[in-house]
């Protein structure tokens, strides 16, 4: 190969260079918050909008799962159960939606979220900010961390409590979202950390704070993640979602006479 | 819940060995004096393979020009809003089990390797890789040889997801890398 040959296949080579960010096979680090397409984007508010064509049901029934990890065959399973089921009118994920945060996670964890034939809200886990740009993958893939939206005048509040990992947890946001002056049916207020957990250990004003706001009678269920066991404690109405290597997963019935009953399910 | 598995003890195992084993054969390079002396240092330019965005690295050949050994810093710069660049250091073993000769000055070689990167993360992700490099030596240059390589690679973490998990397929796990060296 003489140089003037050489020269115009470097030239060439180096022009194929500008084609490579196109071929979305080039990953640039396990921590790179990178995400461009559309429906990757933003799924709270495209799902939130889903949720206002649902129409007027006198009572209704939505389902709960929580801490899928990287169990992506029973998340899988699961999504098809639920889909098979035609009285969950949405679906509820309460946190660590992924194992450690990473954008490769969150990109397969959506894959089988988008297979829902339902609308699906996610809060934000403490798993979720594992790595460096895990809650900006968070806020690209679901939007905010704490957000509210009614349901045929059940309120259901969405609330980041991940203690010691979010940069604040604001309290008062969550008690001005419970006492925000309106009558509803009912008031579901999802969290992914309960009030027992380990994380609330050593921070007791804090851990009595939240208690106290999900204790106000308004509130009809508290529902967490977080603790990989289920429970459902009637008389301070906790409602404690296994996690999903366990293949289960809670169905939630709004009544319209403000109560709530829960049915855990397995698949 | 936040647990400390075995399969990340295994992992982080691991990683030292192949630690281990990096700097065994640096030590085992500088021990032969006349050898190192004509075995060429080179720098790398790579594109992807989760080093970064972009990497610059810079290494040494051992072994008969067999076995490369480079250090990469990588940056991968983000266009989203709130979201961190992400500076790695990482340590790349390349092995090259044979060369081709194409024609005269070029040559042709599979290779394969692993790399581990540091971002200020724990545990270090594990990076595996194989491919293709071409070779041409340069008469009368700064360089002895230029070179390109591409490489398919996976990462260790995303193995052990497809370990646990049927429904992970292929697709999900490989990606691509090119890259450009230059021998002094």
């Amino acid at each position: 190969m003489n140089r003037k040959e050489f020269a115009r296949k470097g030239a060439l080579g180096l022009g194929a260079l500008f084609l490579l960010p196109a071929c979305k096979k080039f990953e640039y680090s396990p921590y790179e918050n990178s995400i461009s397409e559309d429906k990757y984007k933003d799924n709270n508010a495209k799902n939130l909008s889903r949720l206002n064509d649902l129409g007027s049901n006198q009572t209704f029934s939505f389902a709960v799962i929580a801490d899928t990890h990287n169990y992506y065959d029973q998340f899988n399973d699961c999504v098809d159960h639920i889909n098979n089921n035609p009285n969950i009118k949405f679906v509820i994920h309460a946190g660590d939606i992924t194992d450690r945060g990473f954008q490769k996670e969150y990109l397969l964890s959506h894959d089988i979220l988008s297979r829902l034939s339902k609308p699906h809200l996610c809060i934000i886990g403490n798993h979720e900010y594992f790595e460096q740009n895990g809650e900006s993958l968070f806020n690209t893939v679901y939007g905010d961390r704490n957000f509210s939206t009614i349901v045929d005048n059940r309120k259901f509040i969405f609330f980041d409590n991940n203690e010691g990992d979010a940069s604040s947890v604001d309290y008062s946001w969550l008690d001005d979202q419970i006492n925000d002056g309106v009558t509803y049916a009912s008031i579901f207020v999802i969290t992914h950390v309960p009030p027992y957990s380990y994380t609330y250990f050593d921070i007791d004003d804090r851990k009595a704070e939240f208690e106290r706001i999900i204790a106000q009678p308004r509130v009809t269920c508290s529902i967490f993640g977080h603790e990989h066991f289920y429970n459902l404690d009637e008389e301070k109405r906790f409602l404690q979602v296994d996690y999903m290597k366990k293949r289960n997963y809670s169905i939630v019935t709004a009544h319209i006479d403000g109560t709530f009953s829960e049915q855990r399910t397995f698949f | 819940m936040r647990t400390m598995c075995s399969y990340q003890f295994r992992y982080f195992q691991l990683v030292l060995i192949l630690l281990w084993t990096s700097f065994t054969c640096v030590a085992q390079g500088q021990s032969t004096e006349n050898e190192s002396s004509i075995q060429p240092y080179f720098t790398q330019l790579q594109y992807g393979g989760n080093l970064g965005r972009y990497s610059i690295g810079g290494g040494k050949y051992f072994f008969g020009e067999k076995f490369l050994l480079s250090l990469h810093y990588g940056f991968t710069r983000s266009e989203i809003e709130g979201a961190n660049t992400v500076h790695s250091l990482s340590l790349k073993n390349t092995f090259i089990p044979t060369r081709i000769m194409l024609t005269q000055k070029l040559f042709g070689a599979p290779e394969f390797g692993w790399a581990i990167s540091y971002s200020g993360n724990m545990p270090l992700p594990l990076l595996m890789f194989g491919g293709v490099r071409v070779e041409c030596e340069i008469d009368n240059s700064l360089f002895s040889v230029i070179g390109g390589y591409f490489h398919v690679g996976t990462n260790g973490t995303w193995l052990s997801y497809a370990a646990d998990n049927n429904d992970v397929r292929i697709d999900d796990l490989y990606n691509l890398s090119v890259g450009l060296q230059f021998n002094f």
